[in-house]
């Protein structure tokens, strides 16, 4: 029996930006002659403890059974609303929305007027919508208390101990035949020299020993799917195949340097080096025994030229041609830049070393006070300019054989210095598995091809996807405090659901009528999100069925249905239509 | 759920994120905050950097989320006043100051705020604006629980007739709770570094050199201004504001020797919104000496603002500022680095990109814990792998009471902290 809507109207102001361009008032009073509207109010911020309370308090004294807000992107809020009908004890579907702020005043912050009418119009429109709302099942699936860990550098390997403390199941994946990533790579971690094999080897100790661990080297995921607390993979370690079953995963996929080939005459020259092959050469288990000479020659480095933001700050201007240029700051170069011209030092204490940069960025705990006693060390800082890179040349029978000239935009001179090495602070770039393991977990990259995560600052370890988080430089540059922070922050993410062992799914998602269903699969060549799958049916009938955890309520599959067979749940077809109606229903004049 | 359970001091967008990402695990979760609202350092500011989302929409949801969680209870207006035993079974006495109203009976209503006679200071508005004695300090004071300034308060009991809900009661007694947790979690936060200590600005004396925080509660919809950027000194709107990085941080003399890690991208942002905010335009020039745009996003922040909305750059630390006694107009003198011109320039407003330095509540949490710190106060971690480790078993820490970080990393490291707090409560 469906009771007659009782509808609240709630317009948020939100501080000024919304209620700075759009009448407010004039919109809630509006909204008062929308039908089934029984109520309707304005106030400075509804997502307070104040406007959350205002609508409860209407609830009861109005007896809602629908309720509207009218205020910012649901992206923001609809969870925050949604919490609110639902401790009301109404079902959280029947709130719908209105977005005043992104699809209103923001945009149209010049036409109060007319913004005020389109408010009305989106008002006019939710609660048409709302009118037709229905309750939804809740969706309860169970998690397995076992996590996913993809990448076994300094990163993953914290996660997947933090996880594996906490009492449950870790299988961690490495496609090299290492643990340590990167950070083994490197001579020093700045900004206190440690030798970074001194803190990796008792961690690695701990993984392989940990009973709750399962540790996968020179691995690959050859296959995986599944959802939240229901994921399936196989695991290819060498020949051998495993299947193995998982609630929870983390992505731990590290970086990778940039490529400079065809800048700065890298490549074209041995003593042309990145940092990372520099750091290589200088550890004790190097081709030189830690020994620093320049590779060409064989001799210790009288001159030596560091060069900041290689591929990193790029833009159309600087970048190689046929590159896509990197704008983003790669965070750890400067500093690293300046460790290593520290211990370039320690081995060559008599090499002049000069320092190119744009922004000494020198930015983390201690690292400012590392660069200041790298100025005590006598070395020649250089400062050029967005556009003016320096220039590395290959001399011909000269002193030395290499020469950097660069324009110093402190001095206003150009300056030419004669250098026995070239080192290339490069910036990260996402590693090769990145867009794989992106379109395998159905997760998204930012612009700047690290993995995006699901908000900077409400969820920056979370990934689009439930279940999956985000550990490590697989998000975006970041030095080894900050990569362990986050992957200890993801495993804490990872632990949730799994110790609660249950989470809610969201609802509005698509249903099949089998009736209807030709078993075409269209819709399952439309779903991005591999949801949907074929069930056979006693009667030798091959039908469509949707997997409630995987969907995501796109409703690609409804409009690619040539039997009309499929319902999207809260987007029914009655309930646009209304809406459409509503839109279009704006009497002349306003 | 499990029997043991966490401490988490400080109720910041850290202690938040922390006490949620526990309490997310089933366990036990008490956040101690020692002001009347949680919320700390973001709710004071508009916007963040490098998406402009507006601060209070993004964490008002988490402000309420921990106020209702099942497995969290939430001490404001309280302190922890001692600690006693070791990782996994702390004896630790926390005590509620009054407020002087009984939270279960106060709406929230407001109205003994418009009825009481008394106009204080409001150091939420880092005090370019009031409240009254009976207050919360901002609209979305997470619990909306007012409570009485005793030290202003002249009892003339007006709150208390006109209260509805009678929930003004002046013989309130501070309340003391003793709680035992595996581990705690330290979130005490930042102060911002105090700007009168440079004589050369004249901050404190001329009416239009501002902290960062002041004009971010300028810019701030609930904010004393209502959001609108006018000068202190005679309400005049500011048609050319100059933003100085590095106040208090790199420098060795008069200030913090680090880097505060958050002032370049601030400063960006907030001439960003002065443009935005102040209809008929506003010119904004940023003296700097490096711009530190290094987190995600920013770098491409930071481009945006030169080409897309004008905000010009130049390096030099300003030298000194002095007011123009007839127009408070503020004359900045600085040399440009890349010119080596030493020159003058008038400006109607300057805001002082003041850094981060180790709050007064980090120092008196640690009268009780004893923990080591480093030479200026911040918490020290175990090793380069243990970030959020102290040198206390079954101690953590997040945000800036480590060390000076933006929000991101600090939500980051909340969880983090979340993580090993949660391994000595199970």
């Amino acid at each position: 029996m469906e009771e007659e809507p009782r509808i609240g109207v709630f317009i948020c102001n939100c501080g000024i930006n919304i209620g700075g361009v759009v009448n407010v008032e004039e919109v809630a009073e509006y909204a008062t002659t929308l039908p089934n509207v029984v109520v309707s109010r304005s106030s400075l911020y509804t997502c307070s403890d104040r406007g959350q309370g205002m609508i409860k308090d209407d609830i009861d004294e109005f007896k809602l059974n629908r309720v509207v807000v009218a205020s910012c992107s649901p992206r923001m809020h609809e969870p925050t609303f949604r919490k609110v009908v639902e401790e009301k004890g109404l079902n959280k579907y029947v709130f719908e929305q209105a977005n005043l702020r992104e699809h209103v005043s923001w945009v149209h912050s010049k036409q109060p007027e007319e913004a005020t009418e389109k408010a009305k119009d989106l008002v006019r429109m939710a609660v048409a919508k709302a009118r037709l709302l229905e309750s939804l099942p809740q969706h309860l699936v169970d998690v397995k208390g076992e996590a996913l860990v993809i990448g076994g550098g300094i990163s993953g390997l914290t996660a997947a101990k933090s996880i594996a403390d906490r009492g449950f199941k870790v299988h961690l994946v490495e496609k090299t035949p290492n643990f340590g990533g990167k950070m083994a790579q490197l001579y020093k971690v700045y900004p206190t020299f440690d030798d970074p094999q001194e803190l990796l080897n008792p961690l690695v100790e701990n993984i392989m020993a940990h009973p709750n661990i399962v540790p996968y080297l020179s691995a690959e995921i050859a296959d995986i799917e599944g959802y939240i607390g229901n994921y399936r993979a196989i695991i290819r370690e060498q020949t051998e195949e495993k299947e193995i079953e998982f609630g929870t995963i983390i992505v731990a996929t590290g970086f990778n340097a940039y490529d400079p080939t065809g800048e700065f005459n890298y490549g074209k020259h041995q003593n042309i080096l990145t940092i990372l092959e520099l750091h290589q050469l200088m550890k004790a288990d190097g081709p030189t025994q830690g020994n620093l000479v320049t590779p060409a020659e064989g001799k210790p480095p009288r001159s030596i030229a560091l060069i900041s933001c290689v591929g990193s700050r790029q833009n159309e201007n600087t970048v190689p041609e046929g590159k896509k240029p990197n704008v983003y700051c790669s965070r750890v170069c400067c500093t690293g830049m300046i460790a290593t011209s520290m211990e370039i030092k320690e081995k060559a204490s008599d090499a002049d070393i000069f320092v190119l940069y744009r922004d000494l960025r020198t930015h983390g705990k201690g690292h400012e006070e590392l660069f200041s006693e790298f100025r005590q060390t006598g070395s020649t800082m250089i400062r050029y300019t967005d556009d003016l890179l320096p220039m590395v040349s290959i001399t011909q029978g000269a002193e030395y054989p290499l020469s950097v000239t660069s324009y110093d935009s402190l001095s206003g001179l150009n300056v030419e210095i004669p250098v026995d090495l070239v080192v290339l602070a490069t910036g990260m770039i996402p590693d090769d598995s990145a867009s794989n393991i992106a379109s395998k977990l159905h997760i998204t990259m930012s612009a700047d091809g690290f993995f995006q995560e699901l908000h900077p600052k409400l969820a920056p370890l979370d990934s689009v996807t439930d279940g999956v988080y985000l550990a490590g430089t697989a998000q975006g540059p970041k030095d080894v405090p900050d990569s362990v922070s986050q992957s200890l922050g993801a495993a804490a993410k990872a632990c949730a659901p799994m110790a609660l062992g249950q989470v809610e799914v969201e609802s509005t998602i698509s249903v099949i009528d089998e009736d209807f269903c030709t078993g075409c699969g269209v819709c399952q060549g439309s779903c991005e999100f591999s949801a949907i799958v074929f069930e056979e049916r006693p009667e030798g009938k091959r039908v469509s069925k949707v997997i409630e955890a995987l969907c995501k309520g796109c409703g690609t599959c409804g409009s690619s249905c040539p039997s009309a067979a499929i319902t999207m749940l809260h987007f029914k077809d009655a309930q646009l239509d209304a809406m459409v109606k509503a839109a279009l229903s704006r009497s002349p004049g306003g | 759920m499990s029997e043991k359970s966490v401490l988490v001091i400080g109720a910041g967008v850290t202690g938040i994120q922390a006490a949620l990402d526990v309490a997310n695990q089933g366990i036990k979760t008490y956040l101690v905050e020692k002001t009347p609202s949680v919320g700390g350092h973001m709710a004071q500011l508009d916007k963040t950097f490098p998406t402009l989302d507006c601060s209070a929409c993004i964490l008002t949801p988490k402000m309420v989320d921990v106020a209702r969680h099942p497995n969290i209870e939430l001490l404001t207006y309280s302190e922890v006043k001692e600690v006693s035993g070791a990782a996994g079974d702390f004896t630790v006495k926390i005590e509620t100051k009054p407020r002087y109203i009984d939270a279960t009976k106060c709406t929230g209503c407001g109205h003994c705020a418009l009825h009481c006679p008394v106009e204080v200071l409001n150091d939420f508005d880092e005090n370019i604006g009031v409240r009254r004695a009976i207050y919360v300090p901002f609209p979305q004071a997470v619990p909306l629980v007012y409570t009485i300034d005793m030290d202003n308060c002249i009892e003339c009991e007006l709150c208390k007739n006109i209260c509805e809900a009678e929930a003004v009661n002046f013989d309130q007694e501070s309340e003391e709770i003793e709680v035992n947790v595996g581990s705690i979690i330290l979130a005490t936060g930042y102060d911002l570094f105090d700007a009168t200590k440079l004589k050369n600005y004249g901050y404190g004396s001329y009416d239009n050199v501002l902290s960062s925080l002041e004009f971010e509660r300028l810019l701030s919809a609930s904010g004393p201004a209502g959001g609108h950027v006018f000068r202190l000194s005679d309400g005049k709107i500011p048609r050319r504001i100059a933003f100085l990085q590095c106040v208090g941080s790199r420098d060795t003399e008069h200030g913090m020797p680090y880097c505060s890690r958050v002032c370049c991208m601030y400063a960006i942002k907030n001439a960003i919104l002065a443009k935005d905010h102040i209809h008929g335009g506003c010119e904004t020039t940023i003296f700097y000496i490096d711009v530190r745009a290094f987190g995600k996003g920013f770098e491409e922040f930071y481009q945006n603002s030169q080409i897309r909305f004008g905000v010009k750059f130049v390096r030099g630390k300003v030298g000194e500022i002095a007011e123009d006694v007839d127009t408070n107009n503020l004359i900045v003198r600085v040399e440009d680095t890349e010119t080596g011109q030493l020159f003058e320039d008038e400006f109607d407003m300057v805001v002082l990109s003041s850094g981060l330095v180790p709050s007064q509540g980090s120092a008196e949490i640690n009268k009780i814990l004893n923990l080591p710190i480093d030479q200026y106060g911040f918490f020290e971690e175990l090793n380069r792998i243990s970030p959020v480790d102290t040198k206390i078993e079954g101690v953590y820490m997040a945000g800036v009471c480590e060390s000076v970080k933006d929000i991101p990393d600090g939500v980051g490291q909340a969880s983090a902290a979340a993580m090993r707090a949660s391994l000595k409560a199970i």
